[in-house]
């Protein structure tokens, strides 16, 4: 089996504004299975297999619970509250508790809501172009805490698109301390760091954003001794109008389906990473994930 | 994409638009502040005009509100007899960007030659100067916590009128450092004229963690030992809402500048302060009156300064 060939199953992909067509890209992408975050709507005949998750509480309200179990009887794989803010830690040891009593795995995005807000890694870029900044610590504190709650309640969870390294630092002592979790991190930030947002270009603006290039290669290095599991396209469409804008309005998010293979055969290439490894994080991990 | 300083820059290395100092090459700056030169008359009253722009149209366009750097380019604009029509378009109106490419390809339409863009998103302008039809020029009039640029070279300018060569001072500038664009623009406008000693002071919640050119000093004796030159900010109101600041007097405690204080800077350090002050709370009314006190001539020196840059931009090569 080779990367080129194999059948691509992503983690995290939104269909955006026009479904049917990112569904038909993703067939000629060679994509096999697609992840869908909740809310989304697919029609009916998918050329490509789905898996959806469900929200794990109600719109994402971070307050009330979901009714879960009428999800997991829809066939949802998993549920989520994605970078929606929590309204506080009771409701969210409460939500994965009450998953874990429905053995619903939970796919958990860590990304504090108010230190979430910067458009841009708090590195020398973001200074000097004047962006809100995003320290490192908007991810690593939400996750801190979910790991501590994961461990409290037992629930079988997966820590989606992490971006620096002190996380890869977090989750390599946690699977060393025994816990159960797996982790994805987005191609775009394999691929990418804060340097491609010079000029104000818009395409990079991404959430979680692009962070140094020692997260870049930390993130790399991770993925290679197994700490991060799996790598996702966190494929977001958006109509041009919402994109071109001034940087910080730009709606975060950019068009990766393509990337998530070409990128893997890049480092694989580069002698970054094996075949071997690459493939598993496209095919074997995620299936194993998604319970496929 | 090409850099902002990359952006403003034709081949041959002359004004496109002006949108940052950053990068700016120094032959550019002293040519601003030569030609601005040429603009000052004796006293603030004789600006020399000149209808270097006669029809030709600038349109201030205000996304912003900003009554004191609006006017001074209204006047600079008038003094070179161009056209102007001032536009205030609310944020909220353009909260959706193709309607901010919109009213840009609306006015555009309308046969403009230069745009003077304030907005409060970073990189704004850069964005217009990217999207315009490439006869268009773009002065930024200052955007979101990037850049103002034309309130940096007339602070340059004014530096050089009463201080000399900029390379040999110690220069600090003292208040919200991180969240200010006025900063920015004077770091690298005065990396750009070689000045060695740039200090930043104030809290540490107000001072950039790394980016800028020059020391960090949460000690403002520390910070303006010797200083040629003290720039105070603007503290805005919000800084308190936010957990910046605990209130306005404990800022004035520590980092607000008296006539006093000003002993422990270079004997005949000039203050500068690029307005409108709140007395009391950065500055002393003492110091803001006083002799070496610069803030009225910041204030006519900016029209010069704005004159040479609109000139420039608008391709106005004659040596006056």
């Amino acid at each position: 089996m080779s990367l080129a060939s194999v059948g691509l199953i992503d983690l995290c992909c939104r269909l955006g504004e026009t479904p049917s067509q990112t569904l038909a890209q993703a067939q000629e992408l060679g994509y096999d299975v697609l992840t869908l975050p909740p809310y989304e709507t697919p029609p009916e005949n998918s050329p490509v297999r789905l898996a959806k998750l469900g929200p794990i509480t109600q719109e994402l309200d971070g307050e009330h619970l979901a009714e879960m179990a009428r999800y997991q009887a829809g066939g949802v794989v998993g549920v989520t509250q994605g970078h929606a803010p929590w309204k506080n830690t009771r409701v969210q040891l409460n939500a994965l508790r009450y998953a874990r009593g429905q053995n619903l795995p939970v796919h958990a995005l860590p990304l504090d809501s108010e230190l979430g807000r910067g458009v841009a890694h708090d590195g020398e870029i973001a200074q000097r172009l004047g962006l809100e900044t995003q320290p490192s610590a908007a991810e690593t504190i939400a996750l801190a805490r979910d790991l501590q709650l994961i461990a409290e309640t037992g629930v079988t969870a997966h820590i989606g698109r992490i971006s620096c390294a002190e996380s890869v630092r977090l989750i390599r002592r946690a699977k060393a301390e025994g816990l159960p979790i797996t982790c994805d991190v987005a191609v775009t930030h394999l691929l990418w760091n804060e340097a491609k947002i010079e000029g104000y270009d818009y395409r990079y603006r991404l959430q979680p954003v692009l962070r140094s290039e020692a997260d870049q290669m930390a993130l790399i290095e991770g993925l290679a001794e197994g700490v991060i599991d799996a790598v996702c396209s966190d494929h977001t469409p958006h109509p041009v109008a919402d994109k071109r804008l001034p940087f910080a309005q730009a709606a975060p998010g950019a068009e990766t389906l393509h990337l998530l293979r070409s990128g893997l055969m890049a480092l694989v290439d580069q002698g970054r990473l094996t075949e071997q490894q690459a493939i598993s994080a496209v095919l074997d991990a995620p299936a194993k994930i998604l319970k496929l | 994409m090409p850099s902002t300083a990359q952006l403003q820059l034709t081949d041959k290395g002359r004004l496109r638009h002006f949108l940052t100092t950053e990068g700016l090459p120094k032959d550019l700056m002293i040519e601003i502040m030569d030609r601005a030169a040429t603009f000052l008359g004796d006293t603030p009253r004789d600006l020399k005009k000149r209808p270097l722009l006669k029809g030709r149209s600038v349109v201030n366009l205000f996304f912003e509100n900003s009554t004191r750097t609006r006017t001074t380019f209204e006047i600079a604009a008038k003094g070179l007899s161009a056209d102007v029509v001032s536009l205030d378009i609310s944020t909220s109106a353009t909260a959706k960007g193709e309607s901010l490419l919109d009213t840009l390809k609306n006015l555009e339409a309308m046969g403009a030659d230069l745009f003077v863009v304030r907005h409060n998103q970073s990189g704004a302008p850069h964005f217009i100067a990217q999207h315009c039809t490439p006869e268009l020029a773009i002065v930024n009039a200052g955007d979101g916590l990037h850049a103002h640029p034309t309130q940096a070279m007339l602070d340059m300018f004014t530096i050089r009128q009463h201080k000399g060569d900029i390379a040999n001072l110690k220069v600090a500038i003292i208040g919200d450092i991180r969240h200010s664009r006025v900063v920015r623009s004077q770091v690298h406008a005065l990396h750009g004229l070689g000045c060695q000693d740039i200090r930043l002071i104030g809290p540490g919640t107000l001072l950039p963690r790394q980016g800028l050119a020059g020391s960090l000093h949460d000690d403002l004796r520390e910070g303006i030992q010797d200083a040629d030159v003290v720039i105070c900010l603007r503290l805005q109101k919000e800084r308190m809402a936010s957990a910046l600041l605990p209130s306005e007097a404990e800022f004035h405690r520590n980092y607000g500048m008296t006539l006093e204080r000003l002993g422990w800077a270079a004997p005949n350090a000039i203050v500068m302060h690029p307005g409108p002050i709140n007395r009391g709370v950065e500055i002393d009314s003492e110091l803001a009156d006083s002799d070496h006190s610069v803030i009225l001539n910041q204030v006519t020196n900016g029209i010069a300064v704005r004159m040479a840059i609109l000139s420039m931009v608008m391709g106005v090569e004659e040596r006056l």
